[in-house]
């Protein structure tokens, strides 16, 4: 059986760290090359950003207040084009409530008339053809989230951005009074107001 | 006097945090969707700067100060923030001056914990150490601080062997409205903070911020009191981002301060040590930009320049410095193994000016560091097992390539358990004062050490005169630490034991020319007194730095924490640490001494009806370790926020206690004083 031998430059450089004896770092280095390889790539640093965007949205549905105040409805309903987004956020808001309700994510098509949706995220994938198809009045009440330049402008109520690696957002209150929703300044003062 | 006693103040406080505990009630918080900790949270567990991961993932023993844990507990400063921290050594030496460290024991010259604000260090070369009472950051743009005890010399390089402090402030964006804070207080003439913050354009935002201060003196000390403080400073930080991935920050910051100073310093006539009343005035600039993109989902880099420059003056010292920093850092995903790199460079100029006790400046006042790192944290088993190998290799112009590198592993038992393990080397290089200069301190009388029976001889005093080596060598320390981390929804246990081991550790030997000695002795048989006055008179004692000694630092650290319900939480923790000094023989420690320090620590929080809350920090620290007593302090303060935009608060400091924290007075300018009770109100107006 042949007996793994680390590359010369390799050896030469490493094999003096500090404390580490020679065999151990060879050995430690062996680790390193097959763990490198050994494991699929990894999906789950996309799903930090969708994950940390679905916690701000459930604190902008709970601290959001519509004016129909839900007197008729047994689910929250959050709804997304984006089947990631729809995944993720489904996961992280499994046990989760807005006032007594309990959240139903569901996958929507971009054409839908959003009539069952208290807030609907329009992700960066999807903003383009959502943008086409704006001209039809969205319903009142339901709160409108994308995460693309000119979505505010565009008759959004809350865009995403990325700020130093941070996920800041930018609100607009006159979209959101136009659609009858409201905003709490719990939320407002950590948002970047679009018409001041 | 109101004296302290322990074990009652301890019983009050346990009777209080019982009282708190029954009146629990049902916890309808949501802290995993907190929205101000999403708005803290990096996109990219790759983060371009050099920040802590999620403290479940982090290898080593860690704690967060929070904004709103700063504003709970009032505190106006940065040594005031660090005192909250469990396990840091934090002692007020006067009214404007203070000994910070960790896991070893603290001075006005401690060089083992480096400090960075925004990722800039902000060390002073001359002797490798932070002149605390000039660190001036406004607290309520503080977003956190971290802090990590033990050593982090592969990421942070040299000098970081007893820790980090690094100070995050908030985004400019999450400054827009304009605030003010005004203080009076028993101690504290005024504090005035006021900020404003605007946008630019639709991409970037901005903020300025003026800081003004004015401190009493304390009303008993060692020598007669001096220690005011006057402090004016302001600055500016502008953030702007060309897209959601490529981002510059900018910042810059002007100080000019004016403290009072009991100089304890030799006299060149009587050649002992004097106490002069004096002020130092001191004059800093700083400025940092750095530009960050990310390169892809998994992938960001960044570059970063910034520049301080420093001047004091004193009575007899004028000192100034100037550094540049370019730094560079690429953090990527390869698999799901994280790979952090990074390339440094730093030029120093120092200048020092002294007409007095400094004698000698050295060979040379400009030099430089530069290295580079490389960590891999390899995903073993995924969100199970991690392993994280690293090393810098670290260039200095006085020791010459230094490498720190570190193996620690992290192992999850369980979703809410966490066990974790390090093994690391560190260096600390010594300091341009520690390589270069000859300083001449307090001078010893002939009597003192041998009585010869005439008094004109015996009260005669020998000049003496303290002298850096550039043979000194950089100390390194092998450390072992493990840990173990408990978190639930309502609770958290940090658990974590130490054994550091450093050799080369600094010490001096005095010495005299024996020569001199034997010819003086042999005039002073002879009877020739006049002979012998004027050999004593041209023979100095020197002491001279040597790294001759090996320092065991061994020690424990425990942090409960308690959210008893979603209006109280509490916060327990108890260290012990213990230095013991091998010295070679005829070498005594340049810092410290064989010696054992407990501390414990008690916080707690309440929320109280109409907007009003309740902050209670006790702490005991017993042990010799700063040659003083056993210290018990309690902290009291009482926010109400009047309005929305308007909050009141009083703040208690160190109720219990009227006694030195710090009895250190071999140091060079360190004149302690008693820190006395104190009581600060406070009005905090958004507009």
């Amino acid at each position: 059986m042949s007996s793994f031998r680390l590359p010369v430059f390799i050896k030469n450089r490493f094999s003096c760290i500090g404390f580490v004896p020679k065999e151990s770092c060879r050995k430690i280095l062996l680790l390193l090359a097959l763990g490198m390889y050994s494991i699929p790539a990894y999906c789950s640093e996309f799903d930090r950003e969708i994950t940390l965007k679905t916690g701000f949205i459930f604190n902008f549905s709970r601290f959001g207040q519509w004016e129909s105040n839900f007197s008729d409805k047994a689910n929250f309903t959050l709804c997304s084009p984006d089947r990631i987004f729809v995944e993720v956020a489904r996961k992280n808001l499994a046990k989760k409530r807005v006032g007594k309700l309990p959240i139903k994510v569901i996958e929507t098509s971009v054409n839908d008339d959003y009539e069952a949706c208290d807030v609907i995220f329009i992700t960066k994938q999807f903003y383009l053809n959502w943008k086409d198809n704006f001209s039809h009045p969205v319903s009142k009440g339901v709160m409108l989230i994308g995460e693309s330049k000119g979505f505010i402008q565009a008759g959004g109520h809350i865009n995403f951005f990325l700020l130093g690696g941070k996920i800041r957002f930018e609100v607009s209150i006159k979209n959101l009074k136009n659609s009858g929703l409201q905003l709490s300044s719990k939320v407002l003062r950590l948002g970047k107001i679009h018409e001041r | 006097m109101l004296q302290a006693q322990p074990r009652n103040h301890w019983l009050i406080a346990c009777a209080l945090l019982s009282f708190f505990y029954f009146c629990n009630t049902a916890n309808a918080s949501d802290p995993e969707f907190d929205l101000e900790s999403l708005m803290s949270t990096d996109v990219q567990v790759t983060s371009a700067m050099k920040r802590a991961q999620p403290i479940s993932n982090t290898a080593s023993s860690i704690y967060v100060l929070t904004n709103k844990d700063l504003l709970n507990a009032g505190v106006q400063s940065i040594p005031q923030a660090l005192n909250l921290v469990p396990g840091m050594q934090v002692r007020q030496i006067n009214n404007n001056q203070w000994a910070i460290t960790a896991r070893f024991a603290g001075g006005r010259y401690s060089s083992n914990l480096l400090v960075l604000i925004d990722g800039q260090s902000v060390y002073n070369p001359t002797f490798a150490g932070v002149y605390w009472e000039n660190i001036d950051v406004p607290i309520q743009d503080v977003e956190r601080i971290e802090v990590i005890r033990g050593q982090t010399g592969t990421l942070w390089g040299v000098n970081a062997s007893n820790g980090v402090v690094n100070i995050i402030t908030k985004n400019s964006l999450d400054t827009q409205e304009g605030y003010a804070t005004v203080s009076h207080g028993s101690d504290l003439q005024y504090d005035l903070n006021l900020r404003y913050g605007g946008t630019i354009g639709d991409q970037g935002s901005y903020r300025v911020y003026s800081h003004h201060l004015e401190e009493k003196q304390a009303s008993e000390g060692l020598s007669p009191t001096n220690d005011t403080s006057l402090l004016n400073s302001m600055g500016m930080r502008v953030d702007y981002a060309f897209n959601d991935d490529i981002t510059l920050f900018s910042k810059w910051n002007i100080l000019d301060s004016a403290i009072g100073q009991t100089s304890r310093r030799v006299d060149k006539n009587t050649l002992r040590n004097g106490s002069f009343n004096e002020s130092v005035e001191r004059n800093k600039f700083d400025f940092l930009i750095r530009v960050e993109e990310r390169i892809s989902k998994k992938s960001n880099h960044m570059l970063q320049f910034s520049i301080n420059k420093e001047s004091g003056y004193q009575e007899t010292l004028d000192e100034e410095f100037r550094a540049a920093d370019l730094e560079y850092q690429i953090n990527t995903l390869i698999g799901d193994h994280q790979i952090d790199m990074g390339l440094y460079y730093r030029y120093n100029d120092i200048e020092l000016i002294s007409d007095e006790y400094i004698t000698n400046f050295g060979n040379s006042n400009k030099f430089e560091n530069y290295g580079g790192f490389f960590q891999a944290q390899l995903n073993v088993i995924p969100d199970k097992f991690h392993l994280i190998l690293g090393n810098m290799s670290a260039y200095n112009d006085y020791t010459g390539w230094e490498n720190q590198p570190s193996f620690r592993t992290i192992y999850k038992i369980s979703p809410s358990q966490t066990v974790w393990f390090n093994a690391s080397k560190a260096v600390r290089v010594p300091s341009y004062l520690e390589n270069n200069i000859e300083i001449q301190v307090n001078g010893s009388k002939v009597g003192e050490f041998v009585n010869t029976g005439n008094t004109t001889i015996d009260n005669t005093v020998l000049a003496s005169y303290l002298r850096g080596s550039p043979d000194t060598e950089a100390e390194e320390t092998i450390s072992y630490e493990a840990g173990y981390r408990l978190t639930d929804d309502n609770y958290s246990l940090d658990l974590s034991i130490f054994k550091n081991t450093s050799n080369n550790t600094l010490t001096y030997q005095p010495s005299i020319n024996t020569h001199a000695v034997n010819s003086a002795v042999f005039a002073l048989l002879s009877g020739d007194v006049p002979q012998v006055l004027s050999i004593l008179n041209n023979t100095p004692i020197y002491y001279d730095f040597f790294s001759l000694s090996t320092l065991n630092v061994t020690g424990l650290e425990a942090v409960f924490a308690f959210d008893i319900s979603p209006k109280v939480d509490t916060e327990l923790s108890y260290s012990v640490i213990n230095l013991d000094y091998d010295l070679a023989p005829g070498q005594v420690a340049a810092i410290s001494h064989d010696s054992t320090l407990t501390q414990l620590m008690a916080k707690l929080n309440v929320k109280l009806p109409h907007r009003q809350s309740l902050n209670i920090n006790v702490k005991s620290e017993k042990g010799s370790m700063y040659s003083t007593g056993n210290i018990f302090s309690a902290d009291i303060g009482w926010r109400w926020k009047a309005k929305p935009n308007v909050t009141l608060a009083v703040n208690a400091w160190n109720l219990f206690s009227n006694e030195y924290e710090y009895l250190n007075t071999r140091e060079l300018h360190t004149s302690p004083t008693k820190v006395n009770k104190s009581v600060t109100a406070s009005l905090y107006v958004e507009f």
